[in-house]
């Protein structure tokens, strides 16, 4: 996946973070939701910005929403 | 030679006792991060008393005899083999789950009863619940293996709906009176396990479809962990909690006293909950909101002061009821080794509606996000974000919030009716209604509070208009019989002062 990309990513979530007050570095690995620091109402914003921004087709009984639970579990899944 | 002159030096003043308690609660809150009781935690000795500790707390907490001596095995078993937890967790699940086949208070004597009425008295209906949990568990095993092996099938293709479609059918097949005494006896049975185990399977289907899932046996033993009192699957699925598996005997020292810390928080709650429902109700007169609802329907209403403080008290009640009952679960599981996070964070801290289900229920409002909000989000209305928002909050905080709180009833549906069950399910259908509609605009709402909107408007304001809904709702929240729409409504209205 390109750094740009990437990057583009790593800002989606940074301002997600920060809309719940939260400004605090987090690392590639770091887990988002399960760690607390995103939500479910979150990741509904996170899936529509995969959805319009990368063209991923999120759908189906095999999506599972842990899928998007760190930055580098994002990259896979728009690999 | 100058003899020197001693100087007194001033003593540093002795802390008073309110900055002591100051310090020793800071000093107690952070035993997880102090070195000293970390290497204590993780040699025998502190190891052992860490342990002693927790189940003369877990011992406090009144769980039953059976459940009680069922958690201080498992975390026994845990502590001696650390890196067999899994499978120990999973072979007392299994046992429990045969021991305790439901986790409604009453099925158990229903069962009893259509055991009887069957003619079978030389058997033990406690016996024959077991048999039929054993059997549930060999269909479950089966259902598992199928869905790792082959999804060319609808238990493969739509796991969860394939469980709607079957606990539903078996309702309609147990309502119906079409059975015979003895299968309707047997199928009573088997839809209290099934039903008690509904979200379990749910989250077990759910996590064969993980990167590396564990083998259908392994999710056969999880389906009833020996924390699980109740319905909502407090650590979702074996998924779930490997997330969180301590993985080194340092963090797993961390893990357990981040345990010791939580349960010893559960019990002051739980005493709080206690001595002031009592010391509200007997000392002060402030009768409970069923009886206060009661009354409205007599000729014994109340005034608007006493509604408030009815209504007030009934809510701060059972936000602490909540947290207190799931810091123990919670609690049990971290000593297991598993350090999720808690069920109930400040709920009263909440500044929106959405913000208080993810503060005051995390499990419950999990369940209903895996399984009803994101299927639905992620399927319906792609091209409006704001319906596909609003309908998919509505499929969990109201059809799935009613689903959940529908299984809970039907223990009465064998000897009252289906009739009886859903007159008493007007109230719940009202405030799941209610409770999707404020989450649907607290969602939707552009303005969230920030801290440069000042005290008023960041600190007090959200939090009062959070109170309110929840106080308002709160009526409603009651699944059972006995209080009429209209007595609810008045009572409302009494709180305006008419």
């Amino acid at each position: 996946m390109p750094a740009s990309q990437i990057d583009r990513l790593r800002a989606i979530v940074s301002e997600l973070l920060a809309a719940r007050g939260d400004t605090a570095a987090f690392s590639e690995t770091e887990s988002l939701f399960l760690g607390g620091r995103l939500d479910s109402m979150a990741a509904t914003h996170l899936i529509i910005a995969l959805e319009t921004e990368f063209n991923l087709e999120i759908g189906g009984p095999d999506f599972d929403v842990s899928a998007l639970d760190s930055i580098a579990e994002m990259t896979d899944l728009l690999a | 030679m100058a003899c020197e002159q001693a100087i007194p030096v001033p003593h540093a003043p002795s802390p008073g006792p309110v900055a002591r308690i100051i310090a020793w609660r800071r000093a107690w809150l952070g035993i997880d991060h102090n070195p000293a009781t970390l290497r204590l935690a993780q040699t025998i000795r502190g190891n052992g008393l860490l342990h002693l500790a927790f189940f003369a707390l877990l011992w406090g907490a009144g769980l039953g005899h059976i459940l009680l001596a069922l958690s201080i095995g498992t975390l026994i078993l845990c502590a001696i083999f650390p890196s067999r937890r899994i499978q120990l967790i999973g072979a007392t699940g299994m046992l429990s789950l045969v021991i305790q086949p439901y986790r409604f208070k009453e099925f158990p004597e229903l069962s009893a009863r259509l055991f009887a009425k069957a003619g079978f008295d030389a058997i033990s209906p406690a016996l024959l619940s077991s048999a039929v949990a054993a059997l549930f568990l060999l269909l479950c095993w089966s259902m598992l293996k199928l869905q790792a092996e082959s999804r060319g099938n609808i238990v493969g293709q739509r796991p969860f709906l394939a469980q709607v479609i079957l606990l539903f059918g078996l309702l309609g097949a147990g309502a119906s009176g079409l059975c015979s005494p003895v299968a309707t006896a047997f199928l009573w049975a088997f839809i209290g396990v099934f039903a008690t185990n509904f979200w379990t399977l749910g989250y077990a289907f759910a996590n064969l479809r993980s990167k590396a899932p564990a083998p259908a046996l392994t999710h056969v033993g999880f389906l009833r962990p020996v924390w699980n009192g109740n319905m909502v699957p407090v650590g979702k699925g074996i998924a779930f909690l490997r997330k969180f598996e301590a993985k080194d005997d340092e963090a797993l020292a961390a893990t357990r006293l981040k345990a010791l810390k939580l349960i010893v928080w559960a019990l002051i709650l739980q005493r709080l909950d206690w001595h002031l429902g009592d010391l509200l109700e007997s000392r002060w007169g402030i009768p409970d909101l069923r009886h206060a609802l009661l009354a409205q329907g007599g000729a014994m209403k109340l005034g608007a002061g006493m509604s408030w403080l009815v209504l007030l008290s009934h809510y701060f009640l059972k936000v602490v009821e909540v947290a207190a009952t799931g810091h123990v679960v919670v609690a049990t599981v971290r000593m297991a080794g598993f350090a999720i996070p808690r069920n109930s964070v400040s709920p009263f801290a909440s500044r929106t509606i959405a913000e208080f289900w993810n503060r005051y229920f995390y499990y419950f409002k999990e369940l209903l996000v895996d399984f009803f909000f994101f299927p639905a989000f992620t399927r319906f209305f792609k091209k409006n974000t704001k319906i596909r928002i609003a309908f998919a909050t509505f499929c969990a905080a109201s059809i799935g919030n009613c689903i959940f709180h529908l299984m809970n009833e039907i223990v009465w549906i064998p000897e009252k009716g289906l009739r009886h069950v859903i007159q008493g399910f007007e109230s719940y259908l009202l405030y799941s209604l209610i409770l999707a509609s404020g989450i649907i605009i607290s969602q939707l709402r552009n303005h969230r509070p920030k801290p440069e909107d000042g005290f008023l408007r960041y600190q007090l304001l959200p939090r009062i208009g959070v109170t309110l809904f929840f106080c308002i709702a709160i009526v409603f929240d009651d699944t059972r019989p006995g209080i009429a729409l209209s007595d609810r409504f008045s009572f409302i209205l009494g709180l305006t002062g008419f």
